[in-house]
């Protein structure tokens, strides 16, 4: 379980985000919606760890979140940021092992080069392991760091639960590996872990999410169960009509947007 | 033949083998050449704390043999630092002599060449022969960190203003260095300039033994960051959610490139390129993983310093050349090589494509 608390974060004079509290159940998928400046990012630094919030806190599995925390969290949380450039020549093989570097001291064991190369199997990507990833496309990047994210979650923690976050995780996939990384992600968490997952794309949170936190201007203004979404609401949210309609292939509504009011 | 499949262990066992091949040549080379036979009496005598009259057995173990040792540390201090640095601000065009360390350590030592006189009457003159390591590490310390400070690696790390605050601190430097070397009288004048350009001429054991204390240390430290500077790579924000502490990581870089390049150079003077140039070549050969560039640099560090005073000790012998000009003079162009060889291959990407 993870909960948030009476955040507020300010920088400078604008406060980034007003008052949100949330809790996140394992073994669901849920996804944060909102839309561009609304403090999506913001929120999952702070409850990632990265930022620390003004007022308020994060609470991992009950456990307030210290700065102190680092390493031992490091070990049961992982995160996949928005794709970072790195300056230097690194195989593929060596970022995804940087997803181990929690679980070892100096050398990875036979296990950790295990997980690694199944992380990469799962992502489709073991025919890079020996690639350098700075001539990988923007597409290819972002699956290794999935790989990674998902490499240094692999296996039960000795106690309580595991975090996977993805920050705009699918921004540069094309629409196959769009599904396959959702279709991942709500995996891991069948598996019992607490995954987020910022996303922009509202049809597929629609498709996989098992719930939606929707934000707008900083403050959390809905988190409700995927089935309850309705087109009013979502309407309020984007500032854009928005229908919802029924396909023939599940349960899920599509969104589609008319008239478009510029 | 793929040389990049062989493991790390070979790598240091070739550095290792090259090394030793490189101290063996330049301890026999130079104004007077010595054969192994009697480098092995000399040595014997010296286990035996026996002295004999002979002036080369005197030339070996006064002059020669100091100098040789403190050349590798020297050499193995400036590359490990690069690779440090290089690390800590995940560009690879950063040297340690970029961030002002050895400019402000050359400020340091000019302050004590000419003022040493004075010093010595003060309370400051207790520290003996320490006193110039003592003032080029202060200086150094003190540049370094006003450049740091100004580029805000406190905080995230803004590279152009790191360049340009190192530029301006460098300035700082070499207008203080000039000033003493103005108002400096000849013979302290002439330490100024030949400082500047380094020079390993000046080796004894004291030095050696300094040297040695503050590059083994600062090897040793280093080697535990090689993990977490590899993460430093995804940058900050990564680094942190693997479990990096990144604000003690880069105090630690700091400190340990401090200690590693103010003592060098307070001993020998600013050695530019070494640093600059035995990371890269070592990630062109192999990898950029600073796990096996931290040790390795100290390696190849140590070997291409010693060729560079091999070459700065004969081309003009009996005279003898500034080894900083050697290292740039020779560096560039197998930098050059290597970098023209690794675009035909078109193996690797990014900053090399």
């Amino acid at each position: 379980m993870l909960e948030v608390a009476d955040i507020h974060c300010r920088l400078g004079h604008r406060t980034i985000l007003h008052d949100i509290s949330a809790r996140f159940a394992p073994g669901l998928f849920h996804v944060i919606l909102g839309p561009n400046g609304s403090g999506k990012s913001t929120f999952l630094k702070i409850f990632s760890g990265d930022l620390r919030p003004t007022q308020g806190v994060v609470r991992y599995d009950g456990r307030p979140l210290e700065p102190g925390h680092v390493p031992a969290l490091a070990r049961v949380r992982a995160v996949m940021s928005q794709s970072p450039d790195i300056q230097f020549p690194l195989p593929v093989a060596d970022i995804v092992m940087m997803g181990r570097y929690p679980h070892f001291n100096l050398t990875p064991t036979a296990r950790d080069r295990a997980i690694c190369a199944e992380a990469m199997e799962a992502v489709s990507i073991a025919g890079l392991a020996a690639r350098d990833y700075q001539t990988l496309s923007g597409g290819e990047k972002q699956r290794v760091q999935f790989a990674r994210a998902l490499s240094q979650v692999w296996e039960p923690a000795p106690t309580g639960n595991r975090f996977l976050f993805l920050d705009e995780p699918i921004s540069s996939l094309d629409i196959r590996y769009q599904h396959q990384f959702l279709h991942l992600a709500r995996e891991q968490a069948s598996q019992g872990l607490v995954v987020i997952a910022v996303l922009h794309e509202l049809n597929i949170a629609l498709q996989y999410a098992d719930t939606l936190l929707f934000m707008k201007a900083g403050r959390l203004v809905a988190h409700i169960p995927t089935i309850d979404v309705n087109a009013a609401l979502l309407t309020a949210i984007y500032d854009i009509p928005v229908h919802l309609i029924p396909t023939p292939f599940g349960p899920s509504p599509l969104a589609v947007y008319h008239p478009p009011v510029i | 033949m793929n040389t990049n499949r062989w493991p790390f262990g070979v790598y240091y066992a070739l550095l290792s083998g090259l090394l030793l091949g490189a101290l063996l040549l330049s301890v026999r080379v130079g104004a007077v050449s010595l054969d192994f036979s009697d480098i092995g009496r000399y040595l014997a005598h010296a286990l035996r704390h026996e002295t004999s009259g002979d002036i080369r057995e005197q030339l070996f173990l006064q002059i020669r043999l100091p100098r040789v040792i403190l050349c590798t540390l020297v050499g193995a201090a400036l590359s490990v630092s690069g690779a440090l640095m290089q690390a800590l601000f995940r560009n690879p065009i950063v040297e340690p002599g970029l961030v002002g360390t050895s400019s402000g350590a050359a400020l340091g030592a000019a302050f004590v060449f000419v003022m040493g006189q004075t010093l010595q009457h003060t309370w400051i003159g207790l520290a003996g022969p320490l006193l110039l390591p003592l003032f080029a590490f202060a200086g150094g310390l003190t540049a370094t960190l006003i450049v740091y400070r100004l580029s805000g690696v406190f905080g995230k790390t803004n590279v152009n203003t790191l360049l340009l605050s190192g530029i301006a601190v460098n300035a700082l430097g070499a207008s203080g260095t000039g000033f003493f070397s103005y108002v400096a009288r000849d013979p302290q004048a002439r330490s100024i300039v030949f400082w500047n350009l380094g020079t390993v001429s000046g080796a004894d054991w004291n030095s050696v033994a300094v040297v040695g204390v503050s590059t083994l240390g600062g090897l040793l430290l280093s080697l535990r960051l090689g993990k977490a500077l590899n993460a430093l790579m995804l940058g900050e924000t990564d680094a942190g959610y693997l479990g990096v502490r990144t604000a003690r990581l880069k105090r630690q870089v700091i400190l340990l490139n401090t200690l590693l390049v103010a003592v060098a150079t307070a001993f020998v003077g600013v050695i530019g390129f070494v640093g600059l140039i035995v990371p890269h070549i070592l990630r062109l050969l192999k990898s950029a993983d600073n796990r096996f560039l931290l040790p390795a640099s100290a390696l190849l560090g140590g070997l291409l310093l010693n060729m560079a005073d091999v070459l700065a000790r004969t081309i003009v012998a009996p005279s003898e050349f500034p080894i900083g000009i050697v290292t740039a003079l020779a560096g560039a162009p197998v930098f050059l090589f290597l970098l023209v060889r690794n675009n035909r291959k078109l193996q690797k990407g990014g900053f090399y494509a």
